[in-house]
């Protein structure tokens, strides 16, 4: 990672930034919305991420220790991802590498929100990410 | 499947405002299926987009609008060794990717 990093400052113009954009929270809440009505069915945990995670924070450490890049600017937000059915969902996560697994109880309660909640209502995860600005230094 | 992602775009405008991209020359590492890149190629001077993965990169192939053909270029390549000449790009976006 620390050199994948340095290429990528190696490419870079002299005054040229990097942006990082990642969830940097491992436990995700699924939601079932309708207008403004939010009901929690539970959550995902992507918690084998943490590794990758600190992984990449040391990674970026490293580069910044070595005063190849400075950090100018960060800040969060959350990414909403929406979903029609929660099999679509639950396919998808149990398909990552490494696989994500959403508890049997948070699915039947999502199924069961979508039904009180109406034909209307989606599925959404809202996943907290993190957005990083660096500026290369030469 | 139907699923979407950042219908609202907080993510584009939040990229937007942190990143300047407008009239730019981007690497963007993991572009996946071209979801983000779309999101920010028509700003940008060009974009060069990596993935290791060959059937998102297809995917991303296939939703290329035709606009866009001339300043996107999507390619199978790894962070840990960039084809490209050194000081190519002003902005490198690692996107959900490191």
């Amino acid at each position: 990672m620390v050199h994948a990093l340095k290429e990528i400052w190696r490419v870079l113009s002299p005054a040229g930034t990097l942006i990082d954009l990642r969830p940097f929270v491992a436990s995700y809440p699924v939601e079932v919305v309708t207008g403004d009505d939010v009901q929690t069915a539970g959550t995902v945990d992507d918690s084998k991420k943490l590794a990758d995670d600190a992984a990449a924070d040391s990674a970026l450490k490293q580069l910044l220790q070595a005063g190849l890049f400075a950090l100018e600017y960060q800040t969060t937000f959350d990414f909403l991802w929406y979903w029609d059915a929660s099999e679509e969902m639950k396919a998808y996560y149990e398909d990552k590498s490494p696989p994500v697994f959403i508890p049997d109880h948070v699915i039947e309660r999502t199924q069961r929100l979508l039904t009180e909640m109406g034909s209307e209502a989606k599925i959404r995860v809202r996943i907290k990410m993190l957005i990083s600005r660096y500026r290369k230094r030469v | 499947m139907s699923s979407h992602r950042d219908p609202e775009g907080i993510e584009t405008r939040i990229l937007h405002e942190i990143a300047d991209l407008t009239d730019t020359h981007v690497l963007e590492i993991g572009c996946g299926d071209g979801r983000l890149t779309w999101r920010y190629a028509s700003v940008a001077r060009s974009a060069a987009a990596i993935d290791l993965d060959p059937q998102r990169l297809a995917t991303a192939l296939h939703d290329r609008d035709a606009p866009l053909r001339g300043k996107v270029t999507f390619m199978q390549a790894s962070a840990e060794a960039l084809p490209f000449p050194c000081e190519r790009f002003d902005r490198a976006l690692l996107a959900w990717s490191l």
